[in-house]
């Protein structure tokens, strides 16, 4: 039975030394065998290795960031030789590259959540190509919008796939609904000059979420009830 | 029944503090007199599981608050790896709030604020050992203390009791004083480190009816004044150490409700010249009857109630309120407290369970200013101390223990999990 003597107390423990005060214990009985060490707790790690994933998204951190910076610093001083302010292009599918990694590889978000970042990115991405390469507007007039079709159309696809699941798709797909409302935006401030195809968009969002409510009822109603309570 | 639980007022608090300094995550522990068996274990988690649906749940995020939803993936026991009370990694756990933890003897219990408070946590203890043992083989029939599976759930198991007892009110808040804190260095590595002491019941007991005090009253006092005589020996700090204490409100006011159903009460001790342990139980107990009793909690809870009723909170959607209750927790919060003391009280099993257990175990979290936590939980007569920090320090430990053991002759029996020692 170990104790110490300065604090006048019994100590279970494989180190000699008392948790309390720090000096070496006095063993009264020498016959001590393992099975008093009931209260025993696991060996703790000494350090904390980061795992491969996270080495590995550092690397594209700093790879984005050292991207974004150099192709800027070139672009400005070769200014004289090409006007074009290609580095934005650059920079953006940087970022673009980086946020596709980081949701993809790391994230636990739902797959709902990693379509509407990709849209987002993806969009911000394609609108930036398009204005800094004469701006014909293909990426307004075509490719967003047809980005979000393509996007409702996967987490459908999964939501049907995965009935239990189906609930979880609802937000998301409200959130498309809006998206695709602020396209709009895009006709009004002449970025775009395709009404048709913003209007396709929002109307494909508009049917996808009335027949979500039509045929799961009641999982709409309460999963509106658990987002929005107050 | 529903399947989704808004989350109560007690728990609101938790999802958005949350961090590694700040985990949130108290344990409940049980040791045994042999070794656990994994597979018994896991039979008994899925046997009790259906019977508290509140732990059967996961964390989410809605526009304006956060919520419980049911959570349909299995519950597994783990074995025990990390440090007690370390944020949980809730991806890496199926989702779920709470983790059953295993190593040697021991089980353990580590829960996430939000869903229940200690008592409720224990009650889930009490019905995981239950049938533990008898998954084991062994008899453990005639027990009446705990819930059994094959119950149906009741409506009051789960209901929100801030809700039912709240009325229309003029509350407001305390406004307490700056406390002082505890300071020290940090591990190499973060990590939390537990000292224990077991000491029994009836000594305490004893001890503290020597200066009329409670049990809670007495160990308040005892950690007051190790704080005081080995941080305060060069110099009297004029903020005053405040221990503050949760204290379970099904005593108060009734409610059988397994989620969280606490308040939590300041106790406030100025020290001056001359200060003797006599002199510093004197003002606990004073502070004790200030503040424990129905309306000062009453007042407590119904003005922390107020808060999340106000039309202007209730309406800020939740990624700004998160911003707000994290900056009201630091600066309002934290600067208010030296160190929680808990009283897990004492777990009620008949001779037949308990006499598989050696004793329970019970640890706070440490919080962002305050990196030590005590706590104290009894079966028959073994009363468990626990102490939990992120820093180095031993001083007031040693302190609290040594008035235990020398002062007042107690028998005390100390282990560690020696994180961070080498």
């Amino acid at each position: 039975m170990l104790t110490c003597k300065n604090c006048k107390v019994e100590v279970e423990s494989k180190i000699k030394k008392c948790p309390l005060c720090g000096r070496e214990l006095d063993d009264l009985k020498s016959n001590t065998n393992n099975d008093d060490y009931i209260n025993e707790y696991p060996t703790y790690k000494n350090s904390v290795k980061p795992s491969k994933k996270a080495t590995a998204l550092k690397i594209f951190l700093f790879t984005s960031i050292a991207t974004i910076i150099l192709s800027i610093t070139a672009n400005v001083f070769l200014l004289h030789i090409n006007q074009k302010l290609w580095s934005v292009i650059v920079s953006m599918s940087a970022i673009y590259f980086y946020i596709t990694m980081r949701t993809f590889i790391f994230s636990h978000a739902h797959l709902g959540a990693k379509i509407l970042i990709q849209y987002f990115f993806l969009s911000a991405l394609v609108f930036i190509i398009d204005y800094f390469s004469g701006f014909y507007k293909w990426s307004t007039n075509f490719v967003i919008p047809s980005l979000l079709v393509i996007g409702l159309l996967i987490m459908t696809i999964f939501g049907l796939k995965q009935k239990t699941i189906w609930s979880e798709y609802i937000g998301y797909l409200t959130a498309s609904l809006l998206m695709a409302g602020l396209t709009i935006l895009l006709f009004i401030f002449n970025l775009s000059t395709m009404l048709w195809t913003a209007v396709a968009s929002i109307v494909y969002s508009l049917l996808t979420i009335i027949a979500m409510i039509i045929f799961a009822e009641h999982t709409f109603k309460t999963e509106i009830k658990k987002r929005f309570h107050l | 029944m529903s399947k989704w639980y808004r989350i109560d007022n007690a728990g609101k608090l938790f999802p958005s503090t949350n961090k590694k300094e700040n985990s949130s995550i108290f344990r409940i522990a049980v040791v045994m007199k042999n070794h656990v068996q994994k597979e018994n274990l896991q039979r008994a988690l899925d046997t009790i599981l259906e019977r508290f649906p509140m732990f059967k749940v996961r964390l989410k995020m809605g526009i304006f608050w956060w919520y419980l939803d049911e959570n349909s993936n299995a519950a597994i026991v783990q074995e025990e790896i990390e440090y007690p009370c370390g944020k949980m990694n809730m991806a890496n756990n199926n989702w779920y709030l709470f983790k059953v933890l295993y190593y040697k003897n021991r089980i353990s219990l580590e829960v996430f604020h939000s869903i229940t408070d200690a008592t409720g946590a224990i009650e889930f203890m009490k019905s995981l050992i239950y049938y533990y043992l008898k998954y084991s083989g062994f008899d453990v029939s005639d027990e009446e203390n705990i819930l059994f599976a094959h119950e149906n759930v009741k409506e009051h198991d789960h209901a929100d009791s801030f809700l039912s007892h709240y009325t229309k009110n003029k509350a407001s808040g305390e406004n307490g004083a700056l406390a002082y804190h505890i300071n020290g260095t940090k591990y190499d590595i973060f990590g939390n480190n537990v000292i224990s002491g077991i000491v029994s019941v009836a000594e305490i007991k004893s001890a503290g009816r020597k200066y009329s005090a409670t049990i809670t009253e007495f160990l308040s006092a005892v950690l007051v004044y190790s704080i005081f005589s080995t941080r305060m020996k060069y110099g009297i700090n004029k903020d005053p150490i405040v221990v503050t204490v949760p204290v379970n409100l099904r005593n108060i006011f009734p409610s059988k409700t397994l989620r969280n159903f606490f308040g939590v009460i300041n106790v406030a001790v100025y020290i001056e010249e001359n200060e003797t342990f006599n002199t510093i139980i004197d003002k606990v107990r004073k502070e004790f009857k200030a503040k424990l009793n129905k309306e000062n909690l009453k007042n407590i809870f119904y003005s922390n109630v107020n808060i999340e009723n106000y039309l202007h909170i209730k309406l800020v959607p939740l990624f700004i309120k998160n911003f707000f209750v994290n900056y009201g927790f630091e600066t309002m919060g934290e600067n208010k407290k030296t160190i929680t003391m808990s009283n897990f009280g004492n777990v009620q099993l008949s001779k037949n369970i308990s006499k598989y257990i050696d004793h329970f175990e019970g640890l706070v979290y440490p919080s962002t200013k305050s990196p030590v936590a005590v706590s104290f939980i009894s079966i028959e007569n073994e009363l468990n101390i626990s102490f939990i920090k992120n820093i180095k320090d031993t001083d007031f430990i040693e302190a609290f223990f040594k008035t235990l053991s020398i002062d007042n002759n107690i028998k005390v029996k100390v282990y560690s999990n020696n994180f961070g020692v080498k």
